[in-house]
C-alpha cells in the first residue's frame, strides 16, 4: 500500500477526535472522506501532514515510516504531502505567479518557470499570473492554492473543502481536467467534502468518518 | 464642508509660522558652523540606538508572549503594556538618582563590593531610559500580528520543503515589515520629540537645539530654522517608511487559524521569560520601588499644595484637549467616509501629520502664531480697555497645541472604527428619513463608541506624560505634573518630584488598564 495508516488516535485534551482509525491507499488513488463539521476531517489531514501528532497508531507513506508505534514522528519538511487548507493560505505578498513558483523550491532553475506556467495554464489562470490574491475571487485563490501544492510534487496530496468557492458550471470543466492532472502524476489524493457533486466528479470511493473512525457506508 | 474648515483651522499656526521664516533674513551659515553639526550627530545615534533596540526588544517580548505557553504568561502580557505609563524623564532623573555615587541602588551593589564610576550624564543613559519607555510602542503592535497571523502560511511552507531561512526570508519577514516599521516610525517620532531626558541628561539633540536658541539665546530665526532641519530629518524617516509599507494593502487577506502556543518546560520558561521579568523590573519594579523610597524616606507636607494644584491642572487640560481631538477626529472623520475625491481625503488627512512634528516645534509655532494674532486683534481688544495679550500664554494656546500635536491618535482609531462598520447603517439611517446630525447621534456615535473611549484614552495618556509643549506654553504660574516634575528635578528636589511622579504614572496605569479591558470585549471596533 502506498499510504498505510494503522490504529490512530488523537485527542484535544479529554476530546478523542481521531480513535484507532485504519486506512490503506494504492498510489494514485483518490478517496473522498464525508463527515459533519468537527469529526475530524481537518485534524486527520494535519496528522498525516505531519503538523499534529498523534498519541497512538503508526502512518507509512511509500514504504517509509512517517510515524511509528513507539511515537517517532517525520516532520513535515519530509513527507512529500501537500496540503490545502479551507482559507487557502496563499501568501499575501506574492502575485500569482510567485506563490507557485515558491511551490518549486527543490526543482533545478531552468525547469521552474515553464512548470509554473503549465500548472497556469492547467488551472486557467494564465492571465492573472501577475494578480495578488486579494484581488481574486474565492475559486480563483481555490484554484491558486492547487497549483501551488502541485508544484512541490507531493506524493500524497490533502485537499479540505477544496471546490467550495467554485461556481457549478466551473466546477464541471475544472474538476475533471483535476482529475486527469492527479492521474497524470499518478498521485494520490484524500478530499474532504461535504459536496456529493465534487465526490461524483473526482472520487470512486467514499469514506464516512464517524466517532473517530473511518466507515465504509456502501459496503 | 466642517471637516476641511476644521483641518485649515488646526493647521494655520502651523502655515503661519513657515511663512515668517521667510520674512527673516538666512542665517543658516551662522546655525550650520555653530550648532548644527553636533545636534543632528546626536540625534541621529540617539534615534539609530533606541529604535533598534526598542524594536528588538519589542519584538522578542511579542514573539515569546505570542508564541509560548507558559506560567504567568497572562500577568506578564499586562506588565509588559504597563511602561507606556513611564515618563522617559522620570526614569532618566530616577537611575541617576539611584546609581549615582549616594544612591540606593549603588549603595547596594558596594555591599556586594560591585562599585562602578559610570558616566550617567551620558548618551548610553538616553539610549538606555528612552528604550525602556519607548520598547512598548513596538512590543504592543507586534504582538497583536504576531497573535492574528496565519499560521496556515509556515505549514504551507513547511509542506513544501522550504527550508527555515527562506521562509523568513520570503514569508515572515515581508509579512511583519509593515508593522514593524510602524513600530519604528512611532518610537523614531518619540525620540526626536523627546526633551526632559536629553535635557536632563545634558545631551545636544535638536529638540534641545530648538528650546536653548529660543530661551537662551532669544533666537527665534535659529530655533525655527532648526526645526525645518528637525522637519527633513523626520520626512527622511517618513520616506523610507513609506518605501517599506507601500505593499501593505496586500496583506488583508482574513486570518483563518490562529497560531498554537507551544508550551514550555521549566528550563526553557526560564530561558525564554527571565529576559522579560528583568525588562519589566527595570522598567516599572525598580522605578516605581525607588519612587516609593523616597517619599516614604523624605515626604515633605508643604508640597501637597502644588501637588493638588498641578493635579487638578493636569486633569483639566489633558481630560479637555483629549475630548476636543475626539470632537474633531469624529466630524472630521465623518467628511472623510462621505468623500470621494481624493484630494479632500488628502486634506482631511493632513492634521494626522502634527504627531511627526516635535513638541518644542509646535509649540514654537503656535506662540509664533498666537503672538501675531493677539497684536492682530489688540484694536478690539483696545475696544475692551484691555492691553492684555488674551490668547498668548493661555491655556487655549497650549491646549490647541496639545490637539494639533496628538490629533493623530483619536483620528486613527476613529477612522479604524468607521472603516469597520462601514457605510450600510448610516445609509439606511438616511433612507428612514433621519437628518445627518440625528444618524451621527443615534447610528455612528452608539458603534463606534468603543473607538471613540479608546481614541480618548490613549490621548490622554499621551497628553498627560507631554513635556515640552505644556513646558513652553502653560501660563503663567500654572504647573502641570509633568511641569513640576520637570521643576523639581531641576531643583534637585528628588522626594518631591518622586510623589508627583508617582501620581502621573499610577493616572496613566489606571487608564492603560481600562483601555486593555476595552480590547478584551467582543464587539470593540
Amino acid at each position: 500500500m502506498f499510504l498505510n495508516i494503522e490504529q490512530l488516535s488523537f485527542s484535544y485534551g479529554e476530546n478523542k477526535v481521531i480513535d484507532q482509525l485504519s486506512l490503506a491507499l494504492n498510489k494514485g488513488e483518490i478517496l473522498a472522506i464525508q463527515g459533519p463539521s468537527g469529526s475530524g476531517k481537518t485534524t486527520l489531514f494535519k496528522i498525516i501532514a505531519g503538523l499534529e501528532t498523534p498519541q497512538e497508531g503508526a502512518i507509512h507513506i511509500d514504504s517509509n515510516c512517517m510515524v511509528s508505534i513507539d511515537g517517532k514522528c517525520i516532520v513535515p519538511e519530509k513527507r512529500h504531502v501537500g496540503l490545502i487548507f479551507q482559507d487557502y493560505a496563499l501568501f499575501p505578498h506574492m502575485t500569482v505567479y510567485q506563490n507557485i513558483l515558491f511551490g518549486c523550491y527543490h526543482m533545478p532553475k531552468p525547469l521552474q518557470k515553464p512548470y509554473v506556467l503549465s500548472l497556469l495554464k492547467d488551472i486557467e489562470l494564465e492571465d492573472y499570473q501577475d494578480r495578488y490574491p486579494h484581488t481574486l475571487s474565492g475559486g480563483q485563490m481555490q484554484r491558486v492554492a492547487i497549483a501551488r501544492a502541485l508544484a512541490s510534487r507531493p506524493k500524497i496530496l490533502l485537499m479540505d473543502e477544496p471546490f467550495s468557492n467554485l461556481d457549478e458550471d466551473l466546477k464541471d470543466v475544472f474538476i475533471p481536467n483535476l482529475k486527469a492532472l492527479f492521474q497524470r502524476h499518478q498521485l494520490t489524493v484524500i478530499i474532504a467534502t461535504h459536496h456529493q457533486r465534487d465526490i461524483d466528479l473526482l472520487a470512486p470511493k467514499v469514506l464516512y468518518l464517524e466517532n473517530g473512525s473511518l466507515v465504509d457506508k456502501k459496503g | 464642508m466642517i471637516g476641511v474648515s476644521l483641518v485649515v483651522l488646526l493647521s494655520i499656526p502651523v502655515l503661519f509660522s513657515i511663512t515668517q521664516l521667510f520674512n527673516e533674513a538666512p542665517k543658516w551659515s551662522f546655525i550650520v558652523s555653530n550648532i548644527l553639526t553636533t545636534y543632528l550627530i546626536n540625534t541621529l545615534i540617539l534615534v539609530f540606538m533606541v529604535g533598534v533596540f526598542s524594536v528588538s526588544i519589542g519584538f522578542f517580548a511579542a514573539y515569546v508572549i505570542s508564541t509560548k505557553s507558559f506560567k504567568g504568561r497572562n500577568l506578564l502580557s499586562l506588565l509588559l503594556y504597563l511602561p507606556l505609563a513611564m515618563p522617559a524623564y522620570v526614569l532618566s532623573y530616577i537611575y541617576v538618582d539611584t546609581f549615582s555615587f549616594s544612591g540606593r541602588m549603588y549603595r547596594l551593589l558596594s555591599i556586594f563590593g560591585m562599585t562602578f564610576n559610570y558616566p550617567l550624564f551620558s548618551m548610553s543613559t538616553a539610549i538606555f531610559v528612552l528604550t525602556l519607555s519607548l520598547f512598548p510602542y513596538a512590543y504592543i503592535p507586534l504582538k497583536a500580528y504576531l497573535t492574528k497571523r496565519n499560521q496556515h502560511h509556515e505549514d504551507v511552507a513547511r509542506m513544501l520543503r522550504i527550508p527555515l531561512w527562506k521562509r523568513i526570508v520570503s514569508i515572515h519577514l515581508p509579512l511583519i515589515l509593515p508593522t514593524l516599521m510602524t513600530s519604528l516610525m512611532f518610537i523614531i517620532f518619540e525620540t526626536v520629540n523627546d526633551y526632559g531626558v536629553t535635557k536632563y541628561l545634558n545631551i545636544k539633540t535638536l529638540s534641545v537645539g530648538i528650546f536653548d536658541a529660543w530661551f537662551q539665546l532669544n533666537d527665534l530665526t535659529s530655533a525655527l530654522y532648526l526645526a525645518i532641519t528637525y522637519i527633513v530629518v523626520l520626512l527622511s524617516f517618513y520616506f523610507v517608511y513609506q518605501l517599506f509599507i507601500k505593499d501593505t494593502k496586500k496583506d488583508q487577506i482574513k486570518t483563518y487559524e490562529k497560531p498554537h502556543l507551544n508550551s514550555l518546560n521549566k528550563r526553557q520558561t526560564v530561558l525564554y521569560t527571565m529576559p522579560l521579568w528583568i525588562l519589566v523590573f527595570f522598567s516599572l519594579g525598580l522605578p516605581i520601588i525607588e519612587l516609593l523610597f523616597n517619599i516614604i524616606e523624605s515626604f515633605d507636607m508643604n508640597s501637597i499644595i502644588p501637588w493638588l494644584n498641578a493635579l487638578i491642572s493636569t486633569l483639566i487640560i489633558s481630560l479637555t484637549s483629549s475630548f476636543i481631538i475626539i470632537i474633531l477626529s469624529l466630524l472630521i472623520s465623518n467628511t472623510k467616509r462621505f468623500t470621494t475625491s481624493n484630494w479632500i481625503k488628502k486634506i482631511l488627512n493632513l492634521p494626522i501629520f502634527g504627531y511627526a512634528f516635535p513638541g518644542v516645534m509646535i509649540a514654537l509655532m503656535y506662540y509664533m502664531f498666537f503672538i501675531h494674532f493677539d497684536r492682530f486683534l489688540k484694536p478690539i481688544y483696545s475696544l475692551f480697555g484691555t492691553q492684555r495679550l488674551v490668547f498668548s500664554l493661555s491655556i487655549w494656546m497650549l491646549m490647541s497645541a496639545l490637539v494639533f500635536r496628538f490629533f493623530a491618535i483619536g483620528f486613527k482609531q476613529i477612522s479604524n472604527s468607521y472603516e469597520s462598520i462601514g457605510m450600510h447603517h448610516t445609509l439606511s439611517a438616511y433612507t428612514l428619513r433621519k437628518g445627518k446630525w440625528m444618524t451621527l447621534l443615534k447610528i455612528d456615535i452608539p458603534m463606534i463608541k468603543k473607538g471613540l473611549i479608546a481614541g480618548f484614552i490613549l490621548s490622554f495618556i499621551d497628553i498627560i506624560k507631554e513635556l515640552p509643549m505644556t513646558l513652553l506654553l502653560r501660563p503663567f504660574n500654572v504647573q502641570t505634573l509633568s511641569t513640576l516634575i520637570y521643576t523639581y528635578i531641576s531643583n534637585e528636589d528628588i522626594s518631591k518630584a518622586s510623589f508627583a511622579s508617582l501620581t502621573l504614572i499610577m493616572i496613566s496605569v489606571i487608564f492603560i488598564l481600562v483601555f486593555k479591558s476595552l480590547g478584551r470585549k467582543k464587539d470593540v471596533s
